[in-house]
Order: C-alpha cells, then sequence, then structure tokens
C-alpha cells in the first residue's frame, strides 16, 4: 500500500472541505460580525498610534527650513568676515559730512587763488553787472 | 476580497510609517474570519469583541515589531495567546451548542437570534444550522484547528507553527473533526 505524505493528506482534506466549508463560513457570516463600537474603538487606536509615529513636518519642509536656517548663517558669516576687514563697507553718514566739508575747502582755496590772480570769473562777471548798473 | 497588489505585510509596514489608512485595510482583511474564528472559540458574542479588540490593540502596539513570514500566522498566534490568557482568568469552555440554565435554546440559536444583520438570520438554513451545530459538539483542539483552516484559512503548516505542534498532527486533528462532523451530519439526516 502506498505511503500518504501530509501533502497528499492536505490535498485530500481539502478536496472534503469543498462542501462544508462554504456552509460553515455562510452559518458564522449570519452572526455578524463585531459591532460598530468595536470597530470605532480599533479605528481611533490605530489613528492615534499613526499620528504619533507620523512626522509632524514633511520632508521637503525639513530641507527648506535647513536651507533657509544656512542662508541666514552665510549671511551672518560673510557680515562679520566685512567688519573685520573692513572691505564692503557701506559709507556712513559721518563720512559723507566729512567728505563734503573737504569739498568746501578745495573751492574755497581754488577760488582764493584765482582772486589772488584775478582770474576769478565769478569777480568778473560780478563787475560787468557792476559796470552796467553804475554807468 | 483582499487587494493582490499591495501585501499584509506592506500594509503593516506603511501604518509604522503613519498612515491610519492602510491598518483600516488591514483590519478589513481579517473581520469577519477573526471574528468568526474567536465567536467559535468562545460562544459568546461579548468576549469574542473583547478579544477581537484586544488582538487588534496589540497588533498596533507591536506592529514595528513584526518580523514574521505571515501576517495572517501572527495575527492568529495573538488571537490564540490571548483566549489562553481569557481562559486561565475566566470560565471555562462553553459550548455553542450548550444549552443555557434558563433559556431552553443553544447558544448558536442565541447568538443567531441576537445578530447585528436580521435579515441574514433567515439565510440561516437547516443544513448551515446543522453544520454549525456539528462543529460546535466538536472538542476544543478539532474546533481550533477546523475553524483556522475554515474560517482563518490558514495553511496547514501555519496553523501547526501558530499552535506549536508537528504538521501531523494539526492534519490529525483535522482528519479527527471532518470525520466527526461527517458522521454527526449523517446521523441526522
Amino acid at each position: 500500500m502506498k505511503t500518504q505524505t501530509p501533502f497528499d493528506e492536505i490535498a485530500a482534506i481539502d478536496r472534503e472541505l469543498t462542501e462544508l466549508a462554504p456552509r460553515v463560513r455562510q452559518g458564522f457570516l449570519c452572526l455578524g460580525g463585531p459591532s460598530e463600537q468595536v470597530e470605532q474603538a480599533i479605528r481611533d487606536a490605530a489613528r492615534h498610534a499613526a499620528a504619533r509615529t507620523r512626522p509632524a513636518w514633511p520632508r521637503y519642509r525639513m530641507l527648506a527650513v535647513a536651507a533657509s536656517l544656512a542662508l541666514l548663517l552665510g549671511g551672518a558669516i560673510q557680515q562679520l568676515v566685512s567688519q573685520h576687514t573692513g572691505q564692503n563697507r557701506p559709507a556712513l553718514p559721518t563720512d559723507a559730512a566729512a567728505d563734503m566739508r573737504i569739498d568746501d575747502s578745495t573751492a574755497g582755496l581754488a577760488n582764493l587763488l584765482l582772486e589772488i590772480q584775478g582770474l576769478n570769473e565769478d569777480d568778473f562777471f560780478r563787475t560787468e553787472e557792476a559796470e552796467s548798473l553804475w554807468l | 476580497m483582499p487587494e493582490p497588489d499591495i501585501s499584509d505585510a506592506e500594509l503593516l509596514q506603511a501604518f509604522t510609517e503613519g498612515h491610519a489608512a492602510a491598518f483600516d485595510k488591514l483590519v478589513g482583511r481579517y473581520r469577519q474570519p477573526l471574528y468568526t474564528w474567536l465567536l467559535g472559540m468562545t460562544a459568546n458574542r461579548a468576549d469574542a469583541e473583547d478579544l477581537y479588540q484586544e488582538v487588534w490593540f496589540r497588533v498596533i502596539r507591536h506592529a514595528a515589531r513584526f518580523n514574521d513570514v505571515s501576517f495572517r500566522a501572527w495575527l492568529w498566534k495573538i488571537a490564540r495567546n490571548l483566549l489562553i490568557d481569557f481562559r486561565r482568568k475566566r470560565k471555562p469552555d462553553i459550548s455553542l451548542d450548550a444549552v443555557a440554565d434558563t433559556e431552553d435554546e443553544p447558544l448558536i440559536d442565541r447568538l443567531a437570534a441576537s445578530g447585528t444583520e436580521p435579515a441574514r438570520q433567515v439565510e440561516l438554513d437547516d443544513m448551515t444550522r446543522r453544520v454549525m451545530r456539528a462543529v460546535a459538539t466538536l472538542p476544543e483542539v478539532q474546533r481550533e484547528v477546523f475553524l483556522m483552516r475554515v474560517q482563518g484559512d490558514l495553511p496547514f503548516n501555519e496553523i501547526a507553527a501558530t499552535l506549536r505542534i508537528p504538521l501531523n498532527t494539526a492534519l490529525g486533528r483535522m482528519h479527527d473533526a471532518m470525520g466527526k462532523l461527517k458522521k454527526l451530519l449523517a446521523e441526522e439526516t
């Protein structure tokens, strides 16, 4: 007699089950499923657990924040370096005033030299005007 | 019917990454087989519901630790362990066919009568009722294997692994259960 292997036995059982199993399934199906209250409790627990494991911010937002921080940090470093080396330092208002004073004194000196030499054109025109009035 | 493109393990993985909808899908796949298996083992709707809920709570808690080959086998392992704990703490097993003290009606009929879907009670024809009664009279070790195969659709090797018994023992129990069912049904006709 041929020895029956577990594989043969499984096949034989499954063949026998083809008639019985649908009846059992149908019977249990008629008994209904778990209540809505239980199902809701499971859904709530799953939502709660999923919310805990989900990262608060999506990855691309984290990247954007990291890039912004890197830019800010870079700007701050650049500013510090510029202050130390004196390069790219913006002109301060006091410096501008000093420049203007230098300009004024230079113009005054030039006028004085022109007057000494009798070449001051301003005086020349004023003289012309005075002449006409005088006449 | 389970979608063939997404496996149970993938759904569980998605859940551990924060997708609750994946878990809902997983629960949907095993709602009926798991619940009815528990109902068949406890013969009590309230107990079956408590255990069913606790099984899924445990899956939620230990989802990240899942490393079994089969999610289905893991699920039934959890369910069976909880059932064993439940029995240790509570009353002994009551047969589905047992007659309650106060009501002269087998539990199987009372369960059907208290079902949430009254329209389906009509569908419980005589033959199905007889099969259910016959299943209810099976010894627990046989009923466990029989319902795991029929309701849970577990392959025999997974049933054996879940129950921590050799494959031949699982097949033997199933064989005995089938023989008993055939005999019972033949006697009734």
